[in-house]
């Protein structure tokens, strides 16, 4: 019997090839999506679970109380992880771990710029990355010690065994190579390509910063015991700061697990590889809405397939078939397509590989695609799905008596499928309304990004303390080159200033305070970025204890004429205010404008960047040059620069992130649910083509037929519409609730939306239905 | 599950008393059979006429447990098969009915071969019985080298020899033809019609409904049906008990 099952089934096939196909395809792919979704959500959930100790490993974090709000920050004082080891029994080790701009690592006449990370020796009793060569109980044990990425081993040490052997690191003392690591999994929170041991830089540092609990830059790991009681411990643990700082301070401490950090909330300070979890669930909404649409496709399909199919389920009747019987034929017949699809999803999941990982931001393992798990929900899905689906149309097409089958004329309308076809497009018009909102979004944040009036700023970092004494030299020779427009020195990025500090001001009330941001750049700032001065006038390179704070600074603080006013944070450092500057999103649009204080560094030396302005015109002649100068000027050092619009891109990595993957899920829904509509215009005009060729003997026109035909389309296109665009039109406002700064939603780009699914469906259906009313009358009667 | 009596000759293989069929609509009741008695012995070939919407088709659907009647009796094969539920009427036909239609009503998708095996793949044969007795079907049909052509192939005579093959392949002990030769030219119609008197020399039962006098004279037996009810019964040959 399943031979005859298949036999008709593939002759089915082979029958319907357009609706099969259709149905087919748009299944795979959507099932494709889900095994990619799939293996990415997979990815992410994994993340750190490969430790030993995974389970019993925590990061502390600190939570800082200020009138303003409270601050969640992922970094500690330094000795704090000794101190906690001492004083609490149940952990069995405390990690410190410091994270170190990109430095140059040489050895000889090679140089490479690579991540570095400092930490405690006890790192590897906690981590347990895999060793290529050397002892993970001693590697950090000694001062100067260094273990490095096996990427690095091959860089430095192409046909020699690294081990013993010293490497340079610029502003440190030559290290000795104890280690050499596996490649990273992918799935880490910590990314680095060297570890060195921090006495290496601590032992450097005189007796007060070693002990200074108010200063935080440590990330403190600990390995607790087994069987730890946890509340308690988290009881203690939360109020141990205060104790440690003699009772002054309300910061208190948390344990976030391990397998917690990559998917945790964001904090302050955090160079953890994280991801949104909100990306996550967001992506595997998508993908149900896809597999949905898809399935309800396959649905619709089949139903108006079996309108045809009732003749020959009659025959089947007579000759003996019971009902169990065929609906038995159903479900093996979609159990068939719908493992074909499976199968096909697995091929067009391997080829969309490349494609998911640029629209997931994340490279996922390719063997996770094809792992058990994936087959394991690949089959539960296929016989869930087949259940599901051959169930239904077995009820639907079998609900007939044997005789009523054999009479039935098919019938050209049917509510169920109607309704079907509605949902698919209320779900694409739902999500192409969301897609245009988040590029709107994107769009404002480009609009009101720093440099946004069109010059090119290009990010130079100095990596190196001969670079750095030659900040002044080099800034003056670069702003010499044809296309360069300004130069400044700066101390970070100002797309992501995440220095902060309290400040106290003239007639400021008790107990008020906040946090200022904090950006030391030189005079040449504002021009660089093209940043006005509403009031005052910018700084000058000889100037110290002068600041310029943005207009949120001003509004904060409450003055009326801040120009001569002085701010401090002690009483050594008192500055005083000589201009204001409009205010500028130095953070992403998430956040509102933060006040900001920006000041000139004592010395030019003191900054780690250069940005310069480049006219649009003469980027690749002014970078060549650039580049140039800078090598001649510092030949040790690697050259190496960015875009700032590239560090703005990974500000808002999340937001372009989903806005591609929503972008690209709501143009294959719309697709699916267009090809569906195909296919059931195709079955909708078999079965009226007869009725055409009544009407148009009777004198109907073309124009009658066509409008006749279009006319339902367009009404449940209506309330699709307005289904759909209510719906995208919530989840939009949902979604831009993140911001502080939104986009509008305005009336036209509902009512573009709209058009545009009319044109779809009226040249998905339209070419059809005017072919078929192209039919010669007397075709058409013929036609049954 | 009823089981049906022993067929003895001088037992109706088929007997009504009181048939009534009402098709109920919102706004309508239309009564299709009213208290039609009639009884049919086995080895009769029983030819059922009368104009259009008389109600034929309609007792031979009911007579062929495709439907239930509405009211009054229906015993076959000496059980009362009247209030029988699908999956008991499903199980009776495939094992006693063969059927035979104006429009051949075979599947598209299957060949020649495949649409007569289709009775036994129901009935749970064995594939090599199923192979042999398919190809001596075919045989005797004179349709061996059509086994594996579809449908769509053949002409309407032959369409409706395959379908006769697939009524008959089950070796059912009664055969309810709806219009055999409707669709067919004189010469196929007298073929179809040359084929369905060897059956019944071979002693099946076969009621045929049917518009045309001179293929009802093949039985022997005809019962005319006007507006649901008997309204004559003529004997044309005597039965061979």
């Amino acid at each position: 019997m399943l031979k005859h099952y298949i036999r008709i089934t593939i002759r089915q096939f082979s029958r319907h090839r357009i609706s099969t196909a259709i149905s087919l395809i748009g299944l795979a792919v959507a099932i494709a999506c889900g095994l990619l979704v799939l293996a990415f959500v997979r990815h992410e959930k994994s993340f750190d679970r490969f430790h030993e100790h995974a389970d019993r490993i925590v990061r502390v974090y600190e939570k800082q109380v200020y009138p303003t709000g409270d601050l969640w920050v992922a970094v500690t004082p330094y000795p704090l992880a000794p101190a906690l080891q001492r004083d609490f029994s149940e952990i069995e080790a405390a990690v410190r771990v410091y994270y170190g701009r990109q430095l140059i690592v040489s050895r000889g006449t090679d140089r490479f710029l690579q991540y570095p990370l400092f930490a405690d020796s006890q790192f590897f009793r906690l981590f347990s990355y895999r060793f290529r060569a050397g002892d993970p109980a001693t590697a950090l044990a000694l001062k100067n010690s260094v273990v490095i990425s096996s990427e690095v081993a091959g860089k430095l040490f192409p046909d020699e065994n690294p081990i013993g052997k010293p490497i340079q690191v610029n502003g440190m003392p030559d290290l000795t190579v104890t280690g050499v690591l596996d490649p990273l999994p992918a799935n880490t929170h910590l990314r680095f390509d060297l570890l060195v041991s921090l006495p290496t830089v601590s032992d450097t540092w005189p007796p007060e910063q070693k002990e200074a609990w108010g200063t935080n830059a440590f990330v403190t790991y600990l390995l607790l015991a087994p069987a730890v009681n946890r509340a308690d411990f988290d009881a203690r643990l939360e109020g141990s700061l205060k104790k440690y700082r003699d009772g002054q301070g309300t910061t208190t401490l948390y344990p976030q697990p391990l397998t917690d950090i990559h998917l945790g909330p964001s904090f302050v300070a955090d160079n953890a590889q994280r991801s949104d979890p909100q990306r996550i669930s967001l992506f595997i909404f998508a993908a149900v809405l896809v597999l949905l649409i898809a399935g309800l496709n396959f649905v619709n399909l089949a139903t108006a397939q079996a309108n045809l199919r009732f003749r020959e389920l009659g025959v089947r009747s007579c000759l003996g078939a019971a009902l169990g019987d065929l609906r038995r034929q159903i479900l093996c017949e979609t159990a068939i397509i719908t493992g074909l699809a499976s199968l096909l999803a697995l091929a067009i999941g391997e080829l969309a590989y490349p494609l998911g990982q640029s629209l997931f931001g994340t490279s996922f393992p390719r063997q996770d695609l094809l792992s058990l798990p994936s087959f394991a929900a690949l089959v539960a899905g296929w016989i869930l799905i087949s259940l599901a689906i051959g169930t239904y149309l077995g009820l639907i097409t079998t609900r007939r008596t044997t005789i009523r089958w054999l009479k039935v004329q098919p019938s050209g309308r049917s509510l169920v499928r109607t309704v079907l076809v509605i949902c698919q497009f209320v779900v694409s018009i739902g999500m192409i309304l969301v897609a245009l909102v988040m590029v709107r979004q994107q769009n404002l944040a480009m609009a009101t990004r720093l440099g946004a009036s069109g010059e090119q700023i290009l990010i130079v970092p100095l990596r190196s303390d001969d670079t750095r004494e030659k900040t002044e030299t080099l800034r003056q020779a670069l702003r010499a080159v044809t296309g360069v427009k300004a130069v400044t020195a700066l101390d970070q990025i100002p797309n992501d200033i995440e220095n902060s500090s309290t400040f106290d001001w003239e007639g400021q009330p008790p107990d008020q305070t906040f946090l200022l941001n904090v950006c030391g750049a030189d005079e040449h700032f504002f021009a660089t970025f093209g940043v006005r001065l509403t009031e005052g006038r910018a700084y000058t390179t000889t100037e110290q204890d002068v600041c310029i704070l943005n207009e949120a600074a001003v509004r904060k603080i409450g003055w009326d004429d801040p120009i001569g006013k002085v701010i401090g944070s002690g009483p050594d450092a008192r500055a005083t205010v000589v201009g204001v500057v409009e205010d500028f999103h130095f953070t992403s649009l998430r956040n509102e404008i933060a006040p900001l204080v920006m000041f000139p560094r004592e010395s030019p030396s003191a900054y780690g960047l250069l940005a310069v302005s480049l006219d649009p015109n003469d980027i690749g002649a002014a970078g060549r040059e650039i580049e140039k100068r800078f090598t001649q000027i510092c030949p040790a050092t690697p050259y190496s620069s960015s875009f700032f619009d590239e560090t703005f891109a990974r500000l808002y990595a999340e937001e372009i992130r989903a806005q591609k993957l929503v972008g690209a899920f709501a143009a294959l829904a719309i697709l699916l649910a267009c090809l569906g509509l195909y296919g059931l215009a195709i079955f909708s005009l078999q079965r009226r083509t007869k009725e055409m060729g009544i009407r148009r003997v009777f004198g109907a026109s073309m124009r009658n037929i066509i409008s006749l035909h279009t006319r339902e389309h367009v009404i449940w296109l209506i309330a699709a519409n307005a289904v759909g665009l209510t719906l995208g039109l919530l989840v939009s406002r949902h979604w831009l609730e993140r911001f502080a700064y939104r986009t509008s939603i305005p009336w036209w780009l509902l009512a573009a939306v709209a058009a545009a699914s009319v044109l779809l469906v009226a040249l998905t259906v339209g070419i059809q239905t005017i072919r078929a009313a192209r039919t010669k009358p007397v075709e058409s009667l013929r036609y049954e | 599950m009823p089981s049906t009596g022993m067929l003895r000759a001088d037992v109706p293989m088929i007997h009504t008393a009181s048939l009534c069929k009402l098709y109920t609509t919102e706004e309508v009741e239309t009564s299709a059979l009213n208290n039609v008695n009639i009884d049919i012995l086995p080895g009769e070939f029983v030819s059922i006429m009368g104009p259009s919407g008389c109600g034929k088709s309609t007792l031979l659907n009911i007579l062929g447990l495709l439907d239930n009647p509405s009211s009054g009796s229906y015993r076959f094969m000496g059980a009362e098969v009247a209030k029988f539920g699908e999956r008991e009427r499903a199980n009776l036909r495939k094992r006693n009915i063969g059927f035979v239609f104006q429009s051949f009503n075979l599947i598209d998708e299957l060949t020649v071969f495949e649409n007569v095996e289709l009775p036994l793949l129901y009935l749970g044969v064995s594939a090599s019985d199923r192979k042999r007795q398919v190809e001596e079907t075919l045989e005797r049909m004179n349709l061996m080298a059509r086994r594996n052509h579809f449908p769509q192939q053949l002409s309407g005579g032959q369409q409706q020899r395959v379908a006769v093959s697939r009524a008959i392949i089950a070796n059912p002990s009664l055969i309810l033809a709806d219009e055999p030769t409707g669709n067919l030219d004189t010469a196929h119609g007298d073929e179809v019609m040359k084929l369905l008197t060897d059956l019944h020399e071979a002693g099946t039962t076969i009621v045929m409904v049917t518009h045309s006098p001179a293929y009802a004279d093949y039985g022997t037996r005809t019962i005319h049906l006007l507006d649901g009810k008997v309204v004559t019964e003529n004997i044309l040959r005597a039965h061979r008990a």
